[in-house]
């Protein structure tokens, strides 16, 4: 099968998460990934869909998947479910806003390929004692001011910080050097002995064996250990497991666990131990991907159901499609429609009786879903 | 719900906290408040901002989460970080803290010097490893894998008593009563419907009586309050299991029916019905082993009427009875050894204990010989009104010599009659 997979976000961390998903896809045999959309039997669009993508599935009716990171969601809350088949919700920062289109979406763990590469196995390079990159965005760098302190203590060593934050500069110490390495992450990771901070700078450590420690977003992480760190890879490291955002951060806690890893730079092999979780991550993936592809071909009208992401109200004489959640009107129901999506309902067996075509619009818009989509 | 015992609920912390588990009970969460730290002084709603106070001092969480992490750390051993655990564990498993600022508690720390110092700097002392296993646990499962089974062995079993319990109550009986005697072996064995009588002076009713009702109950225990006829040498019959005899200082209907009722827990049964001798199930009312199965309820009202003059006829306008028929708790499902409580004397109370799951057994029916003849009422009446010296019931009238109530005939009281009756007094 034939998959058009493009990343259509500028930024990093999609960057990040095309390069991936492209390791993935790579090394099923059963998929080709192809430049060009018009040709493909499948889009994957790590970012929201781009004009080419619509037009596509216009014309070609091909199945449309997204990648969309949780801490986006409110840049997408509104999805036309006629264009975009399936969105995966990558948890990145799982803020606590509901997606409306429970039916056709679901989160995920972010996808991530521990591979070394070939040239990456012997890299000795390491100009940084730490590499400090606590990746937050709604508390902007509060997990790094409440460890600077510690960090200013530490002046025997080489820090490499990233911020974005010019006023840090003025409060630090001439040992640390801070830049915007967000866009760099990886190399940042291979030029330093350890890391601190979360999300993919974690990631990266593992993959680089590198030891760390967490904390970010959700406060203080500490060094996770094999019992801990499927837990930590589902909340991307993001600080306290299970913790609250802008969460509590013991400096004196920090600064005992980068005395102990300096102590003893054993490094445990987390990729290894993720191995397993990651094969689970990857099979969901293609397994959806698959399910999509083979449903655009065949539409077998006894499988559909209705969706109930959706429900029908009553008013000023005629029937309406609301969202369940949103209850936003999506649009007014014909006396045909609803005939027909009664029998959805009610599982009436005269439902397979009606028109083809009525049906096949109802499916189109999503109204009605194939039974075993999730 | 989880609080320390030096604390004070300034609002119903109780209320307000397990209310969160109906608001939000799609979101698992757990439920906390705050609390002040105060000496002797009066803490209330309007002056609690005064104080000092932190969110916690109560926690409310669901059972099933709660054995999820498998409890409190049992490896903190020292008081202190125990809760701080478990709800960092409770959070790791992603049932998430809900705060109630009007759910407030008042810590006490009266002659507490160490208390006093150590709530201004919490933790100021504690070392790094205390801290990480308080706030940052590594498993948000805690103790062994065989948490939670410490009490799985059985060591007594009380609704299957063993045949020692026979012992047992010969024990209770040798410092309770001036007389006992067991006539069959009960232990090990279930009685599934268990009558508890009490006599005085029935001499000419006992045979009679336990004739008739060992062919409606599996087992009876009889109590004689001190006759001095023969009735307690009388008392005999195949389905009595034990009887006992006690010293009668007055008549103390309360203590005779609680003392029935420690007896009955001597014996494994799971209904226990109270008749007096001078009551008696009707034959065609008589399907106590209809109520042995389910648990819908655990206290039985039981249709009773007062038969007067004749044994086919009944006091049709006997005080608070519909149509002549009265509700008397009479029957209880074993669910443990209970007791009947009354703040209205020693003479008229429930005549079981009320549970809280109480329901009317339309399918029996109670008949009271007690007021059969007028030389009856009038022995009852004379009886009553030299012991209720307490002034337990306003009159008794309603007995006297003088009553001439309109009378009905038993045979035409229905099972569907019944049926109405209870129907009508529960939508009352």
């Amino acid at each position: 099968m034939k998959i058009y997979l493009t990343a259509t976000c500028a930024q990093a961390k999609y960057s990040i998460l095309y390069e991936n998903l492209y390791q993935i896809f790579s090394k099923e045999n059963a998929f080709e990934i192809i430049d060009v959309c018009y040709d493909a039997d499948c889009v994957v669009s790590v970012g929201d869909i781009t004009n080419e993508i619509i037009d596509c599935k216009q014309k070609n009716k091909i199945a449309v998947i997204r990648f969309l990171f949780r801490s986006d969601i409110s840049q997408y809350f509104y999805t036309d479910v006629t264009l975009v088949d399936y969105t995966f919700w990558v948890c990145d920062l799982d803020i606590n806003i509901l997606c409306p289109y429970q039916q056709m979406s679901e989160k995920i763990a972010v996808p991530f390929d521990f591979t070394l590469a070939e040239r990456e196995k012997n890299d000795n390079a390491k100009d940084f004692d730490i590499y400090v990159n606590t990746g937050e965005f709604l508390y902007a760098d509060s997990a790094l001011f409440k460890i600077l302190r510690t960090l200013n203590r530490l002046t025997q060593l080489k820090i490499d910080v990233c911020s974005t934050n010019e006023s840090i500069k003025h409060l630090a110490n001439a040992n640390i050097c801070i830049t915007d390495s967000s866009n760099d992450i990886e190399s940042h990771v291979r030029q330093a002995k350890m890391v601190i901070g979360s999300g993919y700078a974690v990631l990266f450590a593992i993959k680089h064996h590198k030891p760390f420690i967490v904390l970010g977003e959700r406060g203080y992480g500490g060094i996770p250990t094999p019992n801990n760190i499927v837990q930590f890879y589902n909340e991307f490291f993001q600080g306290t497991i299970g913790g609250r955002l802008d969460g509590p951060l013991p400096e004196n806690l920090v600064y005992e666990d980068i005395v102990n890893i300096l102590n003893n730079m054993n490094t445990i092999d987390f990729a290894s131990t993720l191995s397993g979780y990651m094969l689970k991550i990857k099979n969901r993936i293609i397994e959806q991907l698959n399910f999509l592809m083979l449903q655009s071909q065949i539409a077998d009208v006894c499988k559909l159901r209705f969706n109930t992401d959706y429900t029908i109200l009553q008013g000023n004489g005629n029937c309406w499609l609301l969202n369940r959640f949103t209850h936003f009107i999506e649009r007014k129901l014909n006396p045909d429609e609803l005939e027909v999506l009664k029998g959805y309902i009610s599982a009436r067996r005269e439902v397979c009786t009606f028109t083809q075509k009525r049906i096949e619009k109802l499916q189109q818009d999503r109204i009605l879903i194939t039974n075993n989509m999730l | 719900m989880v609080c320390s015992p030096e604390s004070e609920m300034v609002t119903d912390v109780i209320a307000i906290l397990r209310k969160s588990f109906d608001d939000y009970s799609d979101c698992p969460h757990y439920a906390i408040g705050r609390v002040c730290f105060a000496d002797e002084e009066e803490v209330n709603e309007a002056n609690f901002n005064q104080y000092q106070s932190i969110p916690f001092g109560s926690i409310m969480f669901e059972k099933r989460h709660a054995e999820q992490i498998h409890g409190y750390d049992e490896t903190l051993s020292k008081w202190g970080g125990d809760d701080n655990n478990f709800r960092s564990r409770l959070d790791m498993i992603g049932v998430k803290e809900l705060y109630f600022n009007e759910a407030m508690m008042a810590h006490r720390d009266i002659d507490n010097q160490e208390g006093k110092v150590r709530r201004g700097k919490p933790f100021e002392k504690t070392p790094n490893d205390l801290l990480r296993h308080f706030f940052f646990p590594e498993k948000a499962i805690a103790n062994d894998k065989n948490w939670g089974t410490d009490f799985d062995k059985l060591v007594y079993d009380w609704q299957n008593k063993p045949a020692s319990s026979e012992k047992q109550l010969k024990k209770f009986c040798a410092n309770k009563f001036t007389d006992y005697s067991l006539v069959n072996h009960f232990g090990g064995k279930t009685f599934p419907v268990l009558l508890l009588v009490q006599s005085y002076n029935e001499s000419h009713r006992i045979g009679q009586f336990l004739e008739k009702a060992s062919h409606m109950f599996d087992g009876i225990v009889l109590l004689d309050d001190g006759s001095t006829d023969n009735t307690y040498e009388l008392a005999q019959c195949d389905k009595l299991l034990f009887k006992c005899k006690k010293c009668r200082t007055e008549f103390n209907d309360l203590q005779n029916r609680n003392l029935l009722l420690d007896l009955a827990s001597f014996v494994n049964h799971k209904i226990a019905f109270f008749l007096d001798v001078d009551e008696m199930l009707d034959e065609r009312f008589c399907e106590v082993y209809h109520y042995l199965e389910g648990d819908e309820a655990d206290a039985y009202l039981v249709p009773y009427i007062h038969l007067w003059d004749t044994p086919g006829t009944f006091n049709y306008q006997y005080p608070s009875s519909i149509d002549g028929v009265c509700f008397r708790y009479k029957m209880i499902r074993n669910i443990g050894h209970a007791q009947i409580f009354s703040n209205r004397g020693r003479l008229h109370f429930h005549q079981a204990p009320t549970l809280a799951k109480s329901a009317i057994a339309d399918r029996l029916l109670i008949l009271h010989y007690g007021f059969l003849s007028s030389e009856d009422r009038k022995a009852k009446y004379e009886f009553y009104m030299a012991e209720d010296t307490e002034g337990c019931q306003s009159s008794y009238e309603h007995f006297c010599e003088k009553a001439t109530p309109l009378l009905n005939n038993v045979a035409e009281i229905t099972a569907q009659q019944l049926h109405q009756l209870s129907l009508k007094l529960i939508s009352k």
